[in-house]
Formats: C-alpha cells, sequence, structure tokens
C-alpha cells in the first residue's frame, strides 16, 4: 500500500529525528526564524488591513480631512500651518461637491457628576459631525446649528460615558459639570465598540465645537485640529478636494507648493497606514527569505552529515533491494520533516510574539489559518528542496563500499 | 531434479582501477549453479572470495565475461533492476549481521518487504513474525540488535534474508563473528534451508564448515582451481 509506504518513511525520518533531538533543534533554527518572520509579517500585514477597513467604514469612502498642517514632499506633517477661519469654512461648505462639514476640536477636562470625576476625552463638533462620521442617537437628540451659534452648554454621551457617570439610569436632562460649568446632557450615541487596536470609540463626549471653545477661552479656530468634510459622492471626492484647495490658496493668496493647510481623504490614510508598516514589513520580508534560505542550506548540511553517518546503513538497504527511489524518498521525507518541525516552531513562536507585540504596540495582529498553511507549505518546500541533493548523494552509494567489513 | 541451473558464469574477469593502477581480482571464472545446490566458497584472504559472491548477488559487476541469472543477461540489467532481483530473489548473510541498530529484530526483518512490489498487500509483521520464529527467535522479536547476541543477530539476519521467499541465500562468511558452538548452529540452519530447497553459497575460509556443503569451489589468487 502507498500510505504504508510512506508512512513507515516518515516514522523512520522521525525516529532519526527525535534521537538526536539538540542537533533537529539547532538545524532547524534558520526555518523557524523564518517561519517566525513570515507569521508575524503576515500577521502585521492583516491587520493593517483590518485597520483600513475600519477606516474606511467609518470615516467613508467619501471623507476628505482638512488639517492644519504643512505637508512636505516625502509626506510627513511638520508644524502647524494656518488656521482656518469661519469665512474660508464658509466657503467650502458652500461648494456644490460638498455635503457636510464638521470642525474637530479635541481637549481633555475634568468631568464630574455627583461624587464621580473623571478626565475625559472632549470632542467639539457640530450638528454635520453625526453623518459624515455615521454616527446615530441612541436615546435623546443631537447638537443642532442654534447649539453651534449660540455657544448651548450641552453635550451628547459616547455609551462608555453614559454608563461611567449614570450607570443604569438615564442621563438626558440631566447636568454634567464639564471643568466646573454645568452641561445639559441631550443624548446618548450608538455605541462603535473598540477599534481593532483596542481603543474604546464610544469614550467621549461631544459639545458645540463653539461651547467648547469657551471652556478653553479660544473663541476663534485655532483650537480645530481638523476639519471633516464629506463629498456629496465618491466620484466628486477629487474634485472636491481640487475646489477646496483653490478656495484655500485663492484666500490666503498662496502659490502652489506653498500650502499652509493639509488636505486628505481615505486614499491617503490607506497609504500612511500602508507605509507606516512598509518598513517593518520589508525588514521582516528580508529577515523571513534570508533565515529561510540560510535555514535551507543548514538543513543541506546537515542532511550530507546524515548521509556519510549512515554510508552501511543505505549500503544494507541498497543491497537488500532498495532502490534509488526508495532512499531519496527516505531522505527527502526526512528533510521535509526537519523543516516542518522547524515550521511548526516557528508558527507557534510567530503567534506568541504577534500576540505580544499586537497587546504593546496597540496595533492589531491576526494570524489567520492560511499563513498558518502557507507556513507548514514554504517549510516542507524547502526541507523538500535543499533535502534533494543530500538524498540523491545517498541514492548512488555504492553497496559495496557501504557494507564492506571493516 | 539438480540438472536445473540457477546461475551461469563464464570467463569473468574484475579489475578494480585505483588510479592508474589495475587490479585484477578475478581471472576467467566460470562455474554453474544448480537449483538446491549447497555450494561453499573457499580460499584465503583476499583471493577474490567476496568479490566473487557480490558479483554472483548481482551487487557488483564483472569487468567483462558472461553472467545468466535465471536465464537473463545480468550485464544488460540497470542498477534498480538489479536491487529489484536481489530484493525478491536473493537473501543476504553477513559476517558483521548489518543489522540496523536503532529497528528492533523485528523491523529490521521486514526491511526488504517495504522494498517489494510482490508483498504490498500482505501484513509485514506477521510476515516478519514467521520468519522470526523459523529461526527461533519468537521470544525476541522487540529487542534492538544490541540486546542480541552475535548468533541471535545472525538468526535475525538470516530471518531477513528469507522473508521475501528468495530461492538464493548468498552467505560470506556468516559464522566468521561467531564461536564453533554457535557457528555450528547456524550451519545446521542453512541445512535445514537446503531441505527445504533453498539454494545456498557460502564463503567460509573454514575448511571443516566448507566440507558440510555438497560443492566446494576453491579459489586461489582470483582463480578458480
Ligand atoms: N573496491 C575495491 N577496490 C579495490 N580493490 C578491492 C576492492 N574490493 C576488493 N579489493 C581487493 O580485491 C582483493 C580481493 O578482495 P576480496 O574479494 O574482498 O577477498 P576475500 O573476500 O577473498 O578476502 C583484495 O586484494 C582486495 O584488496
Ligand atoms: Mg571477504
Amino acid at each position: 500500500m502507498i500510505p504504508n509506504y510512506i508512512l513507515s518513511n516518515l516514522n523512520e525520518a522521525r525516529i532519526n529525528l527525535f534521537r538526536n533531538k539538540t542537533r533537529t533543534l539547532l538545524t532547524s533554527l534558520g526555518i523557524i526564524i523564518g517561519i517566525t518572520s513570515v507569521i508575524i509579517l503576515i500577521a502585521i500585514t492583516n491587520g493593517a488591513k483590518s485597520v483600513i477597513e475600519t477606516q474606511l467604514t467609518s470615516l467613508g469612502a467619501k471623507t476628505i480631512m482638512l488639517k492644519p498642517f504643512v505637508r512636505t514632499a516625502s509626506g510627513q506633517t511638520t508644524g502647524r500651518g494656518q488656521n482656518f477661519t469661519e469665512e474660508e469654512l464658509e466657503l467650502i461648505k458652500s461648494l456644490d461637491s460638498v455635503d457636510y462639514l464638521a470642525p474637530i476640536v479635541k481637549a481633555s477636562q475634568e468631568v464630574n457628576y455627583r461624587s464621580i470625576s473623571n478626565i475625559i476625552a472632549l470632542v467639539g463638533s457640530n450638528a454635520d459631525f453625526a453623518a459624515i462620521n455615521d454616527w446615530n442617537n441612541k436615546s435623546g437628540s443631537f447638537i443642532t446649528q442654534n447649539d453651534v451659534n449660540d455657544g448651548t452648554k450641552v453635550c451628547v454621551l459616547g455609551l462608555t460615558n453614559s454608563r461611567r457617570f449614570f450607570g443604569a439610569e438615564n442621563p438626558i436632562g440631566k447636568k454634567l459639570r464639564i471643568n466646573g460649568v454645568p452641561h445639559l446632557v441631550i443624548g446618548v450615541l450608538e455605541p462603535k465598540g473598540l477599534t481593532p487596536g483596542g481603543r474604546d470609540q464610544d469614550d467621549f463626549i461631544l459639545l458645540p465645537y463653539t461651547s467648547l471653545n469657551r471652556l478653553n477661552f479660544r473663541p476663534d479656530l485655532s483650537n480645530v485640529v481638523s476639519v471633516l468634510m464629506s463629498a456629496r459622492s465618491s466620484d466628486e471626492l477629487e474634485y472636491a478636494k481640487f475646489s477646496i484647495k483653490k478656495i484655500l490658496r485663492e484666500t490666503r493668496s498662496l502659490k502652489p507648493g506653498e500650502d499652509n493647510f493639509d488636505i486628505s481623504s481615505y486614499e491617503g490614510v490607506t497609504k500612511r497606514i500602508l507605509n507606516t508598516t512598509k518598513i517593518l514589513r520589508i525588514l521582516l520580508t528580508s529577515i523571513a527569505s534570508i533565515s529561510l534560505i540560510v535555514g535551507g542550506i543548514g538543513i543541506m548540511n546537515i542532511m550530507l552529515v546524515s548521509v556519510t553517518e549512515r554510508t552501511k546503513e543505505i549500503g544494507i538497504r541498497i543491497t537488500i533491494g532498495a532502490k534509488s527511489k526508495d532512499i531519496v524518498f527516505q531522505f527527502l521525507c526526512e528533510s521535509a520533516l526537519l523543516s516542518l518541525i522547524g515550521g511548526i516552531v516557528g508558527v507557534m513562536l510567530g503567534f506568541i510574539i504577534s500576540k505580544i507585540a499586537s497587546t504593546i504596540i496597540g496595533w492589531p495582529a491576526i494570524v489567520s489559518l492560511s499563513s498558518i498553511m502557507i507556513s507548514f507549505f514554504f517549510s516542507g518546500g524547502i526541507g523538500v528542496f535543499f533535502g534533494i541533493y543530500p538524498a540523491f548523494k545517498a541514492s548512488k552509494l555504492d553497496p559495496i563500499l557501504a557494507i564492506r567489513n571493516e | 531434479m539438480s540438472s536445473n541451473i540457477l546461475l551461469e558464469l563464464s570467463g569473468i574477469n574484475k579489475i578494480y582501477k585505483m588510479g592508474d593502477l589495475d587490479l585484477q581480482v578475478l581471472f576467467d571464472v566460470s562455474l554453474h549453479i544448480y537449483q538446491s545446490d549447497f555450494v561453499s566458497i573457499i580460499g584465503p584472504s583476499g583471493s577474490g572470495k567476496t568479490t566473487l559472491l557480490n558479483i554472483i548477488a548481482c551487487l557488483d559487476r564483472a569487468t567483462s565475461g558472461k553472467y545468466n541469472f535465471f536465464g537473463e543477461d545480468v550485464n544488460s540489467k540497470t542498477n534498480d533492476e538489479m536491487s529489484e532481483i536481489r530484493n525478491l530473489r536473493i537473501g543476504f548473510i553477513f559476517q558483521s549481521f548489518n543489522l540496523i541498530p536503532r529497528h528492533t529484530a523485528l523491523e529490521n526483518v521486514i526491511l526488504p518487504l517495504h522494498y517489494s512490489k510482490k508483498f504490498k498487500n500482505e501484513n509485514f509483521n506477521k510476515l516478519g513474525e514467521e520468519c522470526l520464529n523459523m529461526v527461533g527467535l519468537k521470544d525476541r522479536i522487540n529487542h534492538y540488535p544490541n540486546e542480541l547476541s552475535g548468533g541471535q543477530q545472525q538468526r535475525v539476519a538470516i530471518a531477513r534474508a528469507l522473508v521475501t521467499q528468495p530461492e538464493i541465500i548468498l552467505a560470506d562468511e556468516p559464522t566468521g563473528n561467531l564461536d564453533s558452538k554457535t557457528s555450528d548452529d547456524i550451519m545446521n540452519l542453512l541445512k535445514e534451508l537446503n531441505k527445504d530447497k533453498k539454494t545456498i553459497i557460502t564463503i567460509t575460509h573454514d575448511n571443516e564448515v566448507a566440507e558440510q556443503a555438497n560443492e566446494m569451489i576453491r579459489i586461489k589468487d582470483g582463480r578458480v582451481i
């Protein structure tokens, strides 16, 4: 039976490899490091993809971001650019290709309700914030343009903060003190849960940005960290970006290349996320390929030693009827298994390191089943490839010399 | 019944090339081996006995001369075809037993079966146990070679030689490493196999052992005398 033949060869290989465990482990070190890198590499790439996907759904393909930054040619943001003015934002908002526009102001301040007190992330924006970010109210209402115009002391809670301050109570109509100033809770948002990186997306309190600016004693727009906009459709995204640039350059009398603002969209985010992981990925790919090749050569080397050590055994086998293919197969099984052991250890190590790294850096690492399959396939393949030469050498042994009585 | 010729060597020469030097080890050897023969090859050390046996065994090729094995010309066979012949038609016994040390007695015995198409669907362990039983090692099947005495190891080797049910058993000084009592046991075993119609060719440099065969081939300096 053919499976029986393969099984007995695999068993033979297992006996030989486990007889010399230290040697087996040291030999497969290259493969272990290589496969560990492959697993981490794929885990991080998958993680980056999932972050991008979340960005895509939460920001939307129509979203444009405008920031008071200067971006250099290499893509790095350097220093602050020029703050936006109400007039500029009015002009942009009046564009046909732009549907929604929401300035974003951020601050962290002490918030308390009765005896509960905490430093909370505050977000200041306007009514368009909900549409752009796809936030829906769980209960109550959202901030309105009137709230923004008047700087009303109202706030909308992310679910985490509703629970934090009010527990099971209904927070609507209650007053939270933000930096000591009472603000009326008018709504609670639907929860969005954790990001793949583990950040709680519901841990914030939303205010009209004018109210937040007043709390910060900054009545102008100098606190605006970004302006989110939504193009009318994703087809009009590029045109909208072009129009926004044109408005800003005209009002600020800028020549091309002097831009003191930064405009980006989802595509840019994707590129930047991929860029952050690029160096890591190049590094891991190099480590993986170098150690897999070095590992393969190590396997070839130890298999050649093994063939020499077992000259007599090979001679006996050939004498009693082994054909070339039998000897080749036996040694290929051994080198493949040797490499596969390295692969298995590498997968486990890669899995553990990915998980640890992901909790430390807050970046998701997704070890997929396919990456494990690829690793096994790869390590087995390397074992076979680098085992070919030693195996053929073994099969060409002259049995007479091998079994000679010494 | 001994008119049936199995092996036929005529004008066999064997020359080893050692660098520029040619070393002729066998000179114009011709002989016939009949079915159920018990042949001993005797001669001093270095006279070419092993070389001759290796050629008979289809392990080595003659430099010139004709060799018919069961009516077929061995010279025209490929290495793999010769492997197949050895696997199915020849059992090997060596002076130093040549067992694989990390395999048990049973695993050693069934090794030839792994290389055989003929036994593909058989129960290897059952065949192996039968052979070990035949050589009186029923209770040692799971022992490793280093747990067995020399005589027992040689019995394992004989069981391995028998497992593919070959017509011919070739033995190269099978008693060379054994004391005289154990040697007698092994020779008796070979004689019994011969009674079972196995053709046996054994090398020895011991006259007493050689005389137990029913035919003796004497070799000196690479020539049959
Ligand atoms: N592979 C070889 N290469 C060179 N010389 C060999 C080889 N094998 C055997 N010989 C030589 O051939 C001669 C016969 O050897 P061998 O057949 O082993 O003799 P015996 O078995 O009778 O002791 C010896 O002189 C030996 O050194
Ligand atoms: Mg000899």
